[in-house]
């Protein structure tokens, strides 16, 4: 018992990697996506998406409230049986390596563009993989550790990107709704890359203290503050660029503090980057460790340590794949449209034969 | 492990050795600054690019700058950096720009945007700095390496800078302008040099229609714009003539400091007509009125209404200036697009803006008369 204490992690703690997952480098971007479509109604899209996870947010505390004390990859195998259930574990896997694999050609992609043009890609991975790993490679409680103290930047980032209200102007948004509501709610999932991050719940929540009304109030909680971090950010960059301009600014949020002058600092941009690389650092991390959990569900004999790295690898030769920004853009198109499948449609589906599985055990 | 935990220590010592300013370091020593490029027309469609680059010698004692002006003709800033880069001993560099100059001929006949294009997509250069249209050809102004002992580039911005906190021209620079000129509901101005024998001097504001320049305004009219834009943050000095009281004297004018403009624009759109409901409260701070009789209310509140008046006349002056340029100052066409936006699709806005009613409302209210009545 106090063994298992000890490899739990607090509420507070889980909040803020929830929050650090979501957070990552794909926010810079968030806003020019979304308004390509949904133009000044790109706000409401982002509000949506929020309040469309929260929905899956309660249907996962359903879920693992029926399987206490584990995690998605140990549901897999028990709804599916042995064999199926731990090729689910090796996909889902894959789908984190991918993931992490994204983050990193993002990150790349933005540190090229606005800082390190001439800077090698691999040395770019290398620095950014160094740190991540080292922090997947320690433990759960490690890295929560981490996600605490990485959280307490997020104040500064979100007042950084909302000094931009300086130089807004609030009719460049206006009207809300030029394009209806149809074309906002599907513009609303091209914002689930920037949000994506709170399947980690599925992966965390039975390594936390409390119960599982205290735990989902701490998912919800941190979701929340996600939703409003970037309604906010997405509102202010459309206030600050006029809706044709921002159509040629890919990285919005960037761009913004760049035009923002202060007597003493100029380039906040720079400022900026280096609190992002750091949200980038974190969601990286996570994204090994949960899948280097996977394969370790598949055969318990594969340590986390050691396949971290690895994963890491791959993950850093996908990257080649894509070294400009617009393959970047092309890969990230494709990548949106699987994350549903691994984020909404698969634990719902668990979801439903868990019921169903009940009935039969019953009878 | 032991001989493991050297080794990661060595490694860390190591390891900023290979930090990333080996790749991406821009040395300031090997950079030529340049802080002013003044661009005219030159024959067969090209530009004339005349760029000011900053020169420091260092003796042993004190630090000496100077200018020297390269001129590079070309088809785009690029290729002009370009021909610049041929005759310097270093690379051209951005990072302490501060004005960029347009011949009014090129500022009438070529579209803005794309002389920027290359500052907008650099990470390095300064959006912070000014554009400036000149009267004649802009590199008569560079020519001038010096005004008095200050060096042409810091000279300009300071005196644009200076021009912005009394509300002459509106306070813009490169980013600044660029959603404006993209956006088809609100124009902009730009402040307008003319050379003067030895002297620069800012004569008032280009009227920039999208990305090309329409025509000119006054000193007063500019910063009559200011004010009816609400931009005035308490510099703003207007004088007006007073009729002849019984100050038998040449000199007989109120001048007013304005505290703070809050305009209201009301707008009555239908298909092809618009009625433009402008409503502007002023307060003011007296700063020169020989009458000296401002211990009474009733004086106080007559020459409100005098300024009122008055304003109200060259108000409705101004707005028909700007209809017949169709240059939209106000914003108002920013208006229609988020207030009345079936409206704006159905409509060819510069034609309707031209035959806009115009109705002005102005109010003022003097809040303070300096320590004399």
């Amino acid at each position: 018992m106090i063994n298992q204490n000890k490899t739990k992690i607090t509420r507070g703690q889980f909040f803020c990697m929830i929050l650090q997952t979501q957070i990552g480098t794909q926010l810079v971007s968030l806003p020019h996506n979304l308004q390509e479509t949904a133009k000044g109604g790109a706000w409401i899209s982002s509000l949506l998406m929020g309040v469309c996870i929260q929905i899956f947010i309660f249907l996962f505390g359903l879920l693992l409230n029926r399987f206490s004390g584990q995690d998605f990859y140990q549901i897999c195998i028990h709804i599916f049986g042995k064999w199926l259930g731990r090729v689910l574990c090796g996909i889902y896997s894959s789908f984190f390596l991918l993931a992490a694999a994204f983050t990193l050609m993002v990150y790349v992609k933005i540190a090229k563009a606005w800082v390190f043009p001439k800077t090698p890609h691999w040395f770019l991975l290398f620095v950014m993989l160094l740190t991540s790993v080292y922090l997947a490679r320690s433990s759960l409680q490690v890295m929560s550790r981490v996600m605490v103290i990485a959280s307490l930047f997020l104040p500064s980032l979100f007042l950084l990107v909302a000094m931009g209200l300086s130089i807004a102007n609030f009719t460049y948004p206006m009207p809300f709704l030029e394009v209806g509501w149809l074309k906002i709610i599907q513009t609303a999932f091209l914002a689930l890359p920037a949000f994506g991050g709170f399947e980690v719940i599925l992966f965390i929540y039975p390594y936390v203290h409390g119960t599982n009304k205290q735990k989902l109030m701490a998912a919800s909680l941190a979701n929340a503050l996600t939703t409003l971090i970037y309604t906010v950010l997405v509102y202010t960059s459309l206030a600050v660029f006029a809706p044709e301009e921002i159509a040629i600014v890919p990285e919005p949020l960037i761009y913004m503090l760049k035009a923002i002058r202060f007597s003493l600092v100029e380039r906040l941009d720079l400022i900026f980057l280096n609190l992002g690389v750091l949200s980038s650092t974190t969601t990286l991390a996570i994204y090994l460790y949960i899948s280097g959990k996977g394969l370790k569900s598949i055969n318990n004999h594969i340590a986390i340590k050691k396949v971290v790295p690895i994963i890491a690898l791959i993950a850093a030769l996908l990257t080649y794949v894509a070294t400009d920004p617009f393959s970047v853009k092309y890969y990230e198109m494709k990548f949106i449209g699987i994350i549903p499948v691994f984020t909404f449609i698969i634990p719902v589906i668990c979801l439903l034969l868990s019921f169903f599985r009940k009935k039969e055990r019953l009878s | 492990m032991k001989r493991l935990k050297l080794f990661l220590m060595l490694l860390v010592l190591i390891f900023p050795l290979f930090l990333l300013g080996c790749w991406d370091q821009d040395q300031l020593k090997q950079a030529r600054l340049v802080y002013t490029i003044a661009l005219d027309q030159a024959s067969g469609g090209q530009l004339l690019g005349s760029f000011v680059v900053r020169n420091t010698t260092s003796h042993t004692q004190q630090i000496e700058t100077n200018n020297t002006i390269y001129y590079a003709k070309g088809r785009s800033m690029r290729e002009m950096s370009q021909a610049v880069s041929a005759s310097l001993n270093g690379r051209l560099r951005v990072f302490k720009f501060r004005v960029l100059l347009l011949s009014e001929k090129l500022a009438r006949t070529q579209d803005l945007y794309p002389l920027l294009d290359s500052f907008y997509r650099e990470p390095k250069s300064p959006l912070n700095a000014k554009v400036g249209i000149v009267k004649g050809e802009a590199n008569e102004v560079v020519q001038h390496q010096k005004i008095g002992t200050t060096l042409i580039g810091e000279y300009l911005d300071q005196l644009i800078e200076g021009e912005e906190k009394l509300s002459v021209i509106s306070p813009q620079d490169i980013q600044s302008i660029c959603p404006l000129m993209f956006d088809p509901g609100e124009d902009f101005s730009l402040p307008y040099f003319e050379v003067k024998g030895n002297e620069v001097e800012v004569v008032g504001a280009a009227m920039m229609r999208g990305q090309r320049m329409v025509g000119s305004l006054s000193r007063v009219e500019s910063k009559l714009l200011q004010m009816m834009r609400g931009k005035n943050d308490g510099t703003a000095l207007v004088s007006l003539a007073i009729p002849m009281t019984n100050v038998h004297s040449a000199v007989n004018r109120v001048s007013f400091e304005i505290m703070k403009s809050s305009p209201e624009i009301e707008l009555r759109v239908r298909r092809n007509h618009l009625d433009v409901y402008y409503k502007l409260g002023l307060k003011i701070n007296v700063k020169e009125y020989p009458p000296a009789n401002l211990d009474s209310p009733k004086e106080v509140s007559k020459l409100n209404r005098y300024i009122e008046k008055i304003l109200k006349d060259r108000c409705k002056h101004l707005f028909a200036k700007m209809q017949k340029h169709q240059f939209d100052g106000l914003g108002i066409g920013r208006q229609i697009i988020a207030y009345h936006n079936d409206e704006w699709k159905h409509m060819n806005y510069k034609e309707v803006y031209t035959h806009a009613n115009f109705y002005p409302t102005i109010h003022v209210e003097s809040k303070g008369n300096g320590i004399i009545y």
